[in-house]
């Protein structure tokens, strides 16, 4: 960055009504928490205090590491199956039907509500239920970006893969799945966002381990300021997984993409 | 006149259905695969439901049973109709409320970064639960708590669907408006609010539906009157048969409401505005 997008970035008329919108909530917050119970309303303090000490906690660690795990599995199970189903249509035209008519508006609209109570009957508090829970709820992200993605994937494409193999399984490899690839990230990154916040229904019935089991012992016991900042965590854990795993690796595949194409084009 | 010569030349729905004879069977091949697929469906469930305790898996007539009793019965679609209350004013505040922040944003371009760069990723990423948490312990047990975190937990996906569709906007036709008239107001309601209106129903089809899922969770843990607290009441009592009822008349009334309203509203403005 030179110096002059550094400067614009941080002292920019933008940047610094941006900035000024933060330490305007954070003055409201202050004002505002000093005329209400400390139980009910925490000051800002209170708040950084109690994450400083997540901070420092090994069982918050602990806790972020089993929810963060059991988003990884529901992540890549829920990807793997949507993005078998979505790109079904593309190979056996009949079933369009059932994707985009039965199962995309069934799996959309089914409250993750019902379906985190359904894995407890299912299967109990487990780690199970909460991926299980976690798999449906995702599932249709990734169903629905497949499908769109199978659709406009150019069929110019792949009518030249197979003029040079009959090998549909190459042509599906080499082909089709780099052009779908970029829909599969799309819906890896809303899934991943949707997880981290779904998780906590999943765990506060179906588990007594992680960020939503936390957040269920803090509400029994009125911590407002471990709720807090419970939430302020996630959208840390959010905002960090987004930027430092998501982007780059969305990055990768649209390079590895773009290079794919222009060697193709060239050859 | 280009207009409706454009409208002249879209295919009606009987020249859809007039194909060739030679394509007639692929819209057929699919309606029957679908029906077999949901046919197959419900025999698998049947079946299996034989095998298993009914607290696990009710069979579908056990279900279909539950749903006409259910939903036969005032008291029941009474506590229906306050989730619906809940929905509908949640996805109305936050629709007013993200128009108004992204108008704001478009009239005050210095205010972009800090709605869409600090505003919009941290509400995004705040959890439905957390609010449902919070607006237990500010709000109590009332109707004002549901509405509350459902309201906040919608706010960011309007308001960044509809500072898209501000973004997209045709600036020459805005100029041309602004040639016309130095009214914001008469702007707003004349040309932006007519061009943002795919954008709008794109994001309100996509918000009744999420409306429905927080709104049940918030009124499950705020013990509010609604669907959310018969799931409540039925997961005490082990009725599985009852969760899947609840479950269904959410499935059925999103499905009507999204095909059969906001879709052929979106349709029929889309048309009258050329969009």
């Amino acid at each position: 960055m030179s110096d002059r997008t550094f400067a614009n970035a941080l002292f920019g008329r933008q940047a610094l009504v941006a900035n000024g919108f933060v330490v305007l909530i954070i003055v409201g917050w202050w004002l505002t928490s000093r005329t209400m119970p400390e139980r009910i309303f925490p000051s800002i303090g209170t708040i950084a205090v109690t994450l400083g000490q997540f901070a420092i906690d090994p069982e918050f660690w602990l806790n972020a590491g089993i929810t963060f795990g059991r988003i990884v599995i529901a992540i890549v199970a829920a990807t793997l199956v949507g993005g078998l189903i979505g790109i079904m249509p593309r190979y056996v035209p009949a079933t369009s039907g059932i994707v985009d008519d039965v199962l995309v508006p069934f799996f959309s609209s089914f409250p993750g509500l019902a379906w985190a109570i359904l894995g407890t009957v299912w299967f109990g508090v487990t780690t199970q239920a909460v991926i299980v829970v976690q798999f449906f709820i995702i599932l249709p992200f990734a169903l629905v970006n497949v499908a769109e993605g199978a659709k406009a994937i150019g069929a110019e494409e792949v009518e030249m893969g197979r003029s040079f193999t009959r090998n549909r399984l190459s042509t599906f490899w080499r082909i089709e799945l780099p052009l779908l690839s970029p829909f599969f990230m799309s819906a890896i990154t809303i899934s991943y966002g949707v997880c981290w916040k779904i998780s906590l229904i999943a765990e506060l019935f179906g588990a007594r381990s992680g960020i939503g089991y936390m957040m269920q012992h803090a509400q029994d016991l009125g911590q407002t300021d471990r709720i807090l900042a419970l939430c302020i965590a996630i959208v840390i854990f959010v905002i960090v997984g987004q930027r430092i795993i998501l982007q780059p690796l969305a990055r990768l595949i649209v390079k590895g993409e773009s290079s794919g194409t222009s060697s193709s084009g060239n050859g | 006149m280009q207009m409706a010569a454009e409208r002249l030349s879209e295919p009606t729905g009987d020249d859809r259905t007039a194909m060739p004879a030679g394509k007639r069977w692929r819209p057929a091949r699919r309606t029957i695969a679908t029906v077999l697929f949901i046919a197959f469906v419900l025999v698998a469930w049947q079946i299996y439901s034989l095998f298993v305790p009914p607290v696990q898996v009710p069979s579908p007539l056990r279900v279909a049973g539950r749903f006409y009793t259910m939903w036969s019965d005032p008291g029941f679609l009474l506590y229906a109709g306050y989730t619906l209350q809940h929905v509908l004013a949640s996805v109305t505040l936050a629709f007013s409320l993200a128009l108004t922040i992204a108008l704001l944003v478009y009239f005050f371009p210095v205010l972009d970064t800090a709605v869409y760069g600090r505003l919009a990723p941290f509400l995004n990423s705040f959890p439905g639960i957390g609010w449902a948490f919070l607006a237990l312990i500010w709000l109590g047990i009332n109707s004002q708590a549901v509405i509350f975190s459902a309201t906040a937990a919608m706010l960011p996906l309007a308001m960044i669907n509809i500072g898209a569709g501000l973004r997209e906007l045709n600036r020459e036709t805005i100029e041309m408006s602004v040639s016309f008239s130095r009214s914001p107001m008469r702007r707003i309601r004349l040309i932006i609010l007519p061009m943002l209106f795919p954008y709008f129903f794109a994001s309100l089809r996509l918000c009744f539906g999420v409306s429905f899922q927080i709104v049940l969770i918030v009124e499950l843990l705020c013990g509010a009157k609604g669907l959310g607290s018969i799931i409540n009441f039925a997961r005490s009592r082990y009725w599985t048969d009852m969760i899947f009822a609840v479950a269904i008349l959410i499935l059925v009334v999103v499905y009507l409401v999204d095909r059969l309203v906001l879709a052929r509203m979106q349709d029929r403005i889309g048309k009258v505005y050329n969009v």
